[in-house]
């Protein structure tokens, strides 16, 4: 599943459309080995949902966001319901760390409109019927944190993603959220990502449900199939 | 042949821990394929008095004979801490371990500390290994009671300037591992090996162009980091950036050199 947030605060929305369009691009040239995201701003309530109905026309099947506001502001809630509608994946950059850059503030983050665990459990208790996908645990953040607040969501999916490969990550995951709520994501670590799934306690029939199963469930929700 | 030249036993006190005894490290290693593990004990980060680990580690390897053939013991020590002359005899001669671990930020010295700098002549004349390492765990996500500050390669280099003949492996290669160029050219001319374990080589192809293929050896960073990162780093090098005797190289024919067995 590709992608190209806009990572960079208080870009014009023809950003975002540009780099939709580059997905675009890699989507027909390698069609049988890329999906695609499309990303909006919110912020820009009419485009962003043009920009969805455009992409949705053209083929991709889900919606990847920054921290352009966090998840739960009320200016996503036209986005979600068009997304709850279309039955497609809403994955939102997230986190929760003591630390990050050296700052010491308390489970607060470096970015204000980073969204943290909390943000997406009172946006998945608002929309019970959207799906949410909480991006990479293993980001650096506290994931132990993270997973006891996401574990009473039925409806936030979590992908096991991020350089930071802690031993015993998987396995406290799937304790607390179930088999069926992992997905397997890189965030362009590679060697992570799959060395920690391959190491960790999973069955083969868990580990092939994170690689591939338990997404291709959801994709298959909103009209579309990998196998 | 798989020599990991980064592996622990001993606790974390700010998370439970799984395969962190030398028997359940052990069934690791057999599960996949791990020969001889490097390892040392957590608990020497946090003692005062590091040699109580070191004696902790000596003991449990002592209590079963499957051990003698698999794991080879480093020690933890302080060099600012009282006694550390005499623990290092005992790890040494006495214990049979192969090399010290020294965390400068955890036990609050500089590098460049003339203890440090003893220290680690010492062991360069015991023909012991020195293990610096860039952290233990990531920062970000560590425990409030933890240490905030990790290591790049630069803040490694005024003890290798320092003590150019002794042998050095990186642990945990998790940050910058840019030089200055006289730096890069020291490095290449030392016995120095970094482990796999660290996200910093997530181009391993690139860094062994850079830095030469016998500057590198498996290693797992366990129990803190999975144990299969590190292999995955060497066995998907591509036949355009390691040939087959490169990568036996980095699984272990390195480490067999520095270590001498």
């Amino acid at each position: 599943m590709a992608s190209k947030p806009v990572t960079l605060p208080d870009r014009p929305f023809q950003d975002y459309i540009d780099n939709n369009n580059e997905i675009l691009r890699a989507m027909k040239l390698y069609p049988d080995r890329f999906l695609g995201q499309f990303t909006i701003n919110p912020v820009y309530a009419r485009e962003s949902l043009e920009e969805i109905k455009r992409c949705v026309g053209s083929g991709m099947s889900g919606l990847k966001i920054y921290y352009e506001v966090k998840i739960n502001n009320p200016l996503y809630y036209p986005v979600i319901e068009k997304m709850a509608d279309l039955k497609m994946v809403i994955l939102i950059h997230s986190y929760s760390g003591i630390g990050r850059g050296g700052y010491r503030t308390k489970y607060g983050n470096l970015y204000p409109n980073e969204s943290t665990p909390e943000d997406f459990a009172d946006i998945a208790s608002r929309y019970p019927e959207a799906i949410f996908q909480f991006a990479h645990i293993g980001a650096g953040c506290d994931w132990q944190y993270e997973c006891k607040i996401l574990k009473d969501f039925p409806n936030i999916y979590v992908d096991v993603s991020g350089s930071n490969n802690e031993a015993g990550m998987i396995d406290y995951a799937i304790n607390y959220l179930g088999e069926d709520r992992l997905l397997y994501g890189s965030d362009n670590s590679y060697y992570q990502s799959i060395g920690n799934i391959l190491s960790s306690d999973l069955t083969d029939a868990q580990r092939q449900k994170i690689f591939f199963g338990n997404y291709n469930k959801l994709l298959i929700k909103g009209g579309f199939n990998a196998d | 042949m798989l020599i990991d030249i980064n592996a622990h036993v001993g606790h974390w006190p700010f998370k439970k821990m799984k395969y962190n005894t030398c028997t359940s490290l052990l069934e690791r290693m057999d599960k996949f394929n791990v020969e001889i593990s490097v390892v040392s004990n957590l608990n020497g980060i946090f003692y005062k008095d590091t040699q109580s680990a070191n004696e902790e580690l000596f003991e449990e390897l002592k209590s079963d004979k499957k051990f003698s053939n698999r794991f080879i013991p480093f020690a933890v020590l302080n060099p600012i801490y009282a006694g550390w002359n005499n623990d290092l005899n005992t790890c040494a001669d006495k214990y049979g371990m192969k090399g010290i671990c020294l965390y400068p930020l955890y036990h609050d010295y500089e590098i460049t500390d003339p203890s440090c700098i003893e220290l680690v002549k010492r062991a360069r004349d015991k023909g012991l290994i020195v293990v610096f390492t860039h952290r233990i765990v990531d920062s970000r996500q560590r425990s409030w009671m933890d240490i905030s500050k990790e290591w790049t390669m630069k803040d490694i280099m005024p003890i290798i300037r320092e003590v150019r003949d002794a042998k050095y492996f990186i642990a945990n290669p998790a940050n910058s591992m840019n030089m200055e160029v006289s730096d890069n050219e020291i490095l290449k001319n030392i016995d120095l090996l970094i482990d796999t374990s660290g996200r910093s080589l997530s181009n391993p192809g690139e860094m062994i162009k850079k830095l030469g293929k016998e500057k590198f050896a498996f290693g797992t960073h366990s129990p803190i980091l999975d144990y299969l990162t590190g292999l995955l780093r060497i066995e998907s090098l591509r036949p355009d950036e390691a040939d087959e005797a490169t990568k036996e190289l980095i699984r272990s024919g390195n480490a067999k050199r520095l270590l001498g067995i």
